[in-house]
């Protein structure tokens, strides 16, 4: 019984609930709220697909994963461990531990691959960027303004992006990367960009970076918003995305146009950012959480 | 630190300054009346450790060059901030994507008129 209820939540979680998700309102007006529910569908999901794997290798009948455990454990401890290991069991243990091995494996490979290319990045920019009031500046005509993640985020901006705004434009578009800055983004999308190294068969995994990536953008226009004029970043952006010799090919506009023009019309002012949807996510993610751990002291 | 970091930059500028010439520890120490030949000797060091310095034994002594210009530099690091890969992208958080010109026309009216509607 415990089996099929880890399965099911795992598939709701994992196949099921993101696609929804991606594409839900609420999610765009109260980006933090978003982020926090793609948080609580992924640590649910994967947490029941370990549920999934244990209470095959464990439970026998009428017994809950958590006794199932206790009685593993107390095995463990008198050292009959693996006497009775059926196929059942056999398949249930591989598939538990190769969830938690390829999650925390992905999620140390891609931190260590993403520090060395933050690291090699900072240290050609310690040599070669000027400084300028609220940013380092790259001598460089192409237009482009980032933050650059870590202990202390680095805000860079090119010349190309100086010379095409205006002093209030470019003040707007360094307070959104000083909104990247403050709200860590760069360590908040980083378990998603691990999971599609892994996991890119699963749905959660194939569309979660890219709509996280959007909504960080979004919970930086946020920030900047509190302190510069939500037309001026509206306009800064349409003349970023237009402008410069790095337009992407063709092909590939569909969806970050979609983003550009979602950004913008929610600068304009039509939908402002709402408390009630945080607070309810948050209320949410809690149950979401709660079912796995629901499924384990279920017979 | 913070010091020996501002030196390296200054260093560096003085190697693309000479162009594609090698220089020894003893003509870039010329560049800095202020600082001792084993400072520079160390920063120059630091610089080749680091992959920004080629280091190339002439003689009896090292010659050191840039290992590639600023350009070539800037270039790399703006073509990383703007790659499409997931990789790439997980490492920064860059400002804006690029659009086609109708969809900015269209936004652009959306904006004009937002700022005329505006009390």
């Amino acid at each position: 019984m415990s089996t099929a209820l880890f399965a099911a939540l795992s598939i709701v979680c994992l196949v099921v609930a993101p696609r929804p998700l991606a594409s839900a309102n609420w999610a765009t007006r109260s980006p933090r709220a978003g982020l926090l529910a793609w948080y609580a569908l992924g640590a649910a999901g994967l947490l029941s697909l370990l549920g999934t794997g244990l209470s095959m290798a464990f439970v026998h009948h009428d017994t809950s994963l958590r006794t199932a455990m206790r009685a593993f454990l107390s095995g463990v401890c008198h050292h009959h461990l693996l006497a009775s290991l059926g196929v059942r069991e056999a398949v249930g243990l591989t598939l538990a531990t190769d969830v938690a091995l390829v999650v925390l494996g992905g999620l140390v490979t891609t931190s260590a691959s993403t520090v060395l290319r933050r690291r090699r990045h900072r240290m050609v920019l310690n040599v070669i960027s000027t400084s300028a009031p609220g940013a380092e500046v790259l001598e460089h005509p192409a237009i482009a303004a980032y933050c650059l993640p870590g202990r202390r985020p680095r805000i860079v901006v090119s010349r190309g992006t100086i010379d095409l705004l205006d002093p209030a434009e470019l003040g707007a578009v360094l307070a959104h990367e000083r909104g990247h800055a403050e709200g860590h983004h760069g360590l908040v999308l980083l378990p998603f960009a691990s999971l599609l190294q892994v996991l890119s068969f699963l749905p959660y995994a194939a569309l979660a970076p890219r709509a996280t990536a959007l909504l960080v953008e979004l919970a930086a226009d946020d920030a900047a918003a509190r302190t510069s004029d939500r037309h001026t970043l509206a306009s800064a952006l349409l003349s970023m995305a237009t402008a410069g010799t790095n337009r992407a090919p063709r092909c590939a506009l569909g969806a970050s146009e979609a983003a550009v023009g979602l950004r913008v019309h929610r600068l304009l002012g039509r939908d402002r950012p709402s408390m009630p949807h945080l607070a309810s996510s948050a209320a949410c993610s809690v149950m979401v959480l709660l079912a796995p751990l629901a499924c384990a002291v279920v017979r | 630190m913070a010091k020996l970091g501002e030196l390296e930059r200054q260093v560096m500028d003085v190697l693309w300054g000479a162009g594609s010439e090698t220089m020894t520890v003893r003509t870039v120490v010329a560049s800095f009346p202020d600082h001792a030949y084993t400072t520079l000797l160390t920063v120059l060091d630091r610089l080749a450790a680091k992959g920004l310095v080629h280091r190339t034994m002439v003689g009896r002594a090292y010659q050191y060059a840039a290992a590639a210009t600023r350009e070539d530099y800037t270039s790399s690091l703006l073509h990383e901030v703007l790659a499409e890969t997931t990789d790439a992208r997980a490492a920064l958080v860059r400002f804006a994507e690029t659009i086609s010109d109708e969809e900015a026309a269209h936004l652009r009216d959306a904006l004009d008129e937002a700022r005329t509607n505006r009390p």
